[in-house]
């Protein structure tokens, strides 16, 4: 046997298996699988300097106590045991390493043991019966370097394939985080907004429709605010997955902002009656999907939805076009109560138009001072002048005097409440500071005025009151304000707070259109009210009505059992105010005393009655 | 040691016969069933795979060229050994994968033989990525296991189901059949060098394109010729192939043999891979010397221990080599073990760990195993 060109063959063997890989454990794997073959080992292991994290590493180490870690061994284990368990061999190699030695032969339980340095920064053991001649082991040397190099490049490599990963990864995170949103995982607005884009350019090329629909929760605001935003988190996170799950390979969808989701469905066909009768159907499953009660640690929640949606064939409307369409629907359904779906109509821009003009004109009105308050008197039994409401008036220069009922409920909508309560509480007070002056009758009380949700809920409603009154530099006592029931229960601890505040600076309150609101009669004895007003619809034709006597007289013994007094709203006939006055209600409000008066005629109704009291 | 194998033959090609070995060894009290049969039985594929599948039993094994009984070998009939040990029997059917997906494949499947040291792997000899599926196996396995086996199939290159599983008879697969006792083996084959060495210039797998950077089937026939008297014919490969395999020689001395089987005139395919890189020589023998090889594989393996079962896989082209006198090498086997029967099969490429340890695909060999 010609053993020169053997050895010559199994260092080309072995070279050749070098750098076949750019993946170090692979090209290792490949090395010693042949080194195990062509040189009849049982078992071929590597051992290399590692990282914490067991990623090797080739730079020589300053400390010289520097352990070499299990690598990679061919085959991997020896009679069972894995040759990565096995602590006699790795204490061979370290010792191996720490003397500095190139080559050495070492015995270890009837196996010998080659060992073999890689670079300065690991080590090949080549495990066989028999001992290796001089001539082979002095030709593997050349392998051994060829080897160092390759394992170099392949761990530079290797870290360099690392940091294009991890810049991928951070990138595909950046881009991921720019197109989804955090809480749900859906799509973003500004995602959904391109991809809105891109489905009205396709439309337009391939002939067919798109549509998106704007889902918004009904009454969300109240699982934040009763339980906190982790539980209205929750509810998000499962309502965007059953969204997600109800429209799954048919349309996209989108978190568009707090609880408002977007679904973008695309390809429709063109004849619209199928249209409609396809975005029934998502409709349909959308609003199953979400009236479902959420089931949640903190409990069992309940949310129901209102949908506006808007239908696209061409590039005549853009992106913006078809959110704002969506999104008028959207309000329209609100409008006519929840688990609603609208199909957008040009009618709805033009009512939002002129809502839109309304409002403008109402702050126009605020600025030029045409808002004016009227005081319908209130009296007793008898007929004394106790008090007065004030009622907001608004005179149009166009239009002449225009009802509360159109403009209360816009401004409710807006900010411009809190101006025109503000502008209520400034006139009465002024107001009432006027009639200080005059010489008051005793039975005259005070002036009560309106005040809305808004301004209750604002952090500081009790402050800007208090405020008016020192600033007018009137008797807070002359001063009553009037809530409703229903107003209270948003958030009936701050209300009862608020109202006791009040009531011990001395402004009093009353609790306006009772027995038509859903009060709770325990939350009713801890207010500090001290008037209840029967609505006028239990007072109208009283007198014929048994169940609105009897619910008026329910009404009267529950302020008598709360030492409040009770005043009837729409007192119109002789024959209401008798029955009344059978009942045991003797303060009235309405049309059979007096129509709401501008503030001169009240003084002058004050005045007149004081007079003919001192006469 | 593990008991006696109950074992029962049948020079029949009859189903009928198959079915009542299987029926008798059951009965016997057997907890598996290792099935030896032959090409020629031509079992119709329906009813096999219907008593396959009703068998209650671990059932393993294949259909080989010819099986052997106490030295003598049939080219039709059945071999049933009765396992009075429960085999593990792991059917490995994708082993066509990708390297990093065999391995995975190989780790998650071979779970419940993992503890195992001795096995039979029995594989489908068609299958061309038998050998790197034995790499993966011993990789995963370790050194220090003990493994005998061999191809089966037909030599008439059909397409045919070949290995038995309780799942009915399949083909494309490596059975690995894991022995809750030790085997012990002996290999060997009586090849000796007669010219080279040569180096692979070029090859893949079991293609062996040139040799000494000339087309590998040239190299061959010039060394034929040179040491022949007359003018090669052009059929020269037919007849001369079989008595010169090239050899691929271990730094120990070792001899793999691979057996060329054909040629399209300008490469050789093997029965195995050969490394480009590697040396190989041409090989020859006689049937004294192959004869005598036998003889020690048999010593060998007696004065390893006791036995109670032997099992010999045996190659089918020795058979080829030695005609007549191939049962002058199986009575040689049989005979160190008057009171054990000797059983096994005529298989196409035989699998053993070396001595080194290594579980390898051999040529043109003799596999000796005991349990």
């Amino acid at each position: 046997m010609n053993t020169a060109m053997h050895i010559m063959s199994i260092q080309h063997q072995l070279v050749l298996a070098i750098g076949k890989d750019s993946d170090l454990k692979k090209m290792l794997h490949q090395f010693l699988r042949l080194c195990c073959l062509s040189l009849n080992s049982t078992n071929c292991h590597v051992f290399l300097v590692q990282d914490k994290n067991k990623n090797p590493v080739h730079q020589k180490s300053k400390d010289s106590s520097v352990k070499l870690g299990h690598y990679l061994s061919f085959p991997m284990k020896k009679h069972g045991l894995l040759a990565s368990h096995n602590q006699p061999l790795a204490n061979i190699v370290n010792a191996f390493f720490t003397d500095n030695l190139v080559i050495d032969v070492i015995e270890y339980e009837s196996s010998l043991y080659h060992l073999f340095k890689i670079g300065d920064f690991g080590v090949l053991a080549i495990e066989r019966k028999q001992q290796l001649g001089e001539a082979i082991r002095n030709a593997l040397t050349p392998v051994l370097k060829k080897l160092a190099t390759s394992s170099i490049a392949s761990i530079n490599h290797r870290s360099l394939v690392l940091e294009i990963k991890t810049r991928k990864q951070i990138e595909e995170k950046i881009s991921y985080q720019a197109s989804h949103d955090f809480l749900t995982g859906l799509f973003n607005r500004m995602e959904m907004q391109q991809r809105i884009a891109k489905a009205i350019d396709n439309c337009a090329q391939q002939a067919n429709t798109g549509a998106i629909l704007l889902i918004n929760l009904d009454k969300f605001k109240n699982i934040n605010d009763v339980m906190g935003y982790h539980v209205g988190d929750k509810v998000l996170r499962q309502v965007a997955n059953r969204l997600r799950n109800t429209v799954r390979n048919l349309a996209t969808v989108a978190r568009f902002d707090g609880h408002e989701f977007i679904v973008l469905l695309k390809g429709l066909p063109v004849n619209p009656l199928e249209i409609k009768s396809i975005i029934n159907g998502v409709i349909a499953d959308i609003v199953f999907a979400i009236e479902i009660p959420l089931e949640l640690s903190e409990g069992r929640f309940s949310v129901s939805c209102f949908i506006g949606y808007e239908v696209f064939n061409d590039t005549n409307k853009s992106v913006q076009d078809v959110l704002k369409n969506a999104s008028i629907a959207m309000y329209e359904a609100f409008k006519k109560g929840k688990n609603k779906a609208l199909a957008y109509n040009s009618n709805m821009s033009v009512q939002l138009n002129e809502h839109i003009t309304y409002t403008q004109e109402i702050k126009q009105a605020l600025k030029n001072n045409n808002f004016e308050l009227h005081y319908q008197p209130q009296y007793d039994h008898l007929k004394n002048i106790v008090g007065a409401e004030a009622l907001l008036r608004w005179n149009n220069p166009l239009r002449g005097y225009e009802s509360p009922g159109i403009y209360i409920p816009i401004a409710e909508e807006s900010d411009l409440i809190i101006q025109i309560g503000s502008y209520v509480l400034k006139q009465a007070c002024a107001d009432i500071k006027k009639l200080e002056q005059l010489d008051l009758p005793d039975s005259f009380k005070q002036i009560s005025i309106n005040i809305s949700a808004k301004q209750l809920a604002k952090h500081n409603f009790v402050q800007t009151i208090i405020s008016a009154v020192e600033e007018s530099q009137i008797s807070p006592s002359r001063l009553k304000i009037e809530i409703t029931e229903s107003m209270m229960m948003g958030d009936i601890e701050l209300s009862i707070e608020s109202l006791e505040k009040l009531h011990r600076f001395g402004v009093e309150c009353a609790i306006d259109d009772f027995g038509t609101g859903y009060s709770s009669l325990a939350y009713l004895k801890r207010l500090p009210a001290t008037l209840l007003k029967i609505d006028r619809y239990f007072v109208t034709d009283i007198h014929k009505d048994k169940s609105n006597t009897a619910i008026a007289g329910m009404i009267i013994e529950l302020a008598k059992s709360l030492n409040m007094t009770v005043i009837a709203e729409g007192v119109e006939k002789k024959e209401e105010l008798d029955c009344l006055v059978q009942l045991g209600c003797y303060h009235y409000q309405g049309y059979y005393f007096s129509h709401p008066i501008v503030f001169d005629k009240l003084q002058m109704a004050i005045k007149l009655k004081a007079n003919k009291i001192a006469m | 040691m593990s008991p006696a194998s109950i074992i029962k033959f049948t020079n029949s090609p009859s189903l009928d016969e198959l079915s009542k070995a299987i029926k008798s060894v059951i009965e016997d009290g057997a907890n598996g069933i290792l099935l030896l049969t032959c090409i020629n039985n031509a079992y119709d594929a329906k009813k096999i795979n219907g008593m396959l599948v009703a068998c209650s039993l671990p059932l393993c094994g294949g259909i080989f060229p010819k099986i052997i009984y106490q030295g003598k070998n049939y080219t039709q009939g059945a071999i049933v050994i009765g396992l009075m040990i429960e085999p593990e029997i792991v059917n490995y059917s994708m082993i066509n994968k990708s390297d990093p997906d065999l391995k995975h494949y190989i780790h998650t499947k071979s779970e419940k033989i993992e503890s195992y040291q001795d096995f039979i792997i029995i594989s489908d000899a068609l299958c061309s990525k038998s050998e790197n599926f034995i790499d993966h196996f011993y990789d995963f396995m370790g050194s220090g296991v003990t493994t005998i086996g061999g191809g089966a199939g037909s030599l008439d290159d059909a397409n045919n189901p070949v290995i038995f599983t309780n799942q009915g008879l399949v083909r494309g697969i490596t059975q690995v059949i894991a022995l809750p006792c030790p085997i012990n083996n002996s290999i060997g084959h009586g090849w000796e060098l007669l010219d080279g060495p040569y180096l692979v210039t070029s090859s893949e797998g079991h293609f062996v394109y040139s040799l000494n950077y000339k087309p590998t089937f040239d190299i061959y026939k010039e060394i034929i010729q040179s040491r022949s008297s007359t003018p090669l014919c052009a059929d020269f490969f037919d007849t001369f192939a079989k008595n010169h395999p090239l050899g691929i020689i271990s730094l120990d001395g070792e001899i793999l043999v691979r057996d060329p089987i054909q040629t399209n005139g300008s490469y050789l395919e093997c029965v195995g891979n050969v490394p480009v890189n590697s040396m190989v020589y041409l090989l020859q023998s006689s049937q004294e010397k192959m004869i005598d090889a036998s003889k020690e594989v048999a010593q060998n393996l007696l004065q390893q221990g006791p036995l109670n079962t032997l099992l010999l896989f045996d190659c089918i082209s020795r058979d080829f080599f030695m005609g007549d006198s191939i049962n002058d090498e199986l009575e040689a086997i049989q005979h160190p073990f008057p009171n054990t029967c000797l059983v096994g099969a005529m298989a196409i490429g035989e699998i053993a760990n070396t001595p080194c340890g290594s579980i390898r695909l051999l040529n043109k060999s003799t596999v000796l195993g005991s349990f």
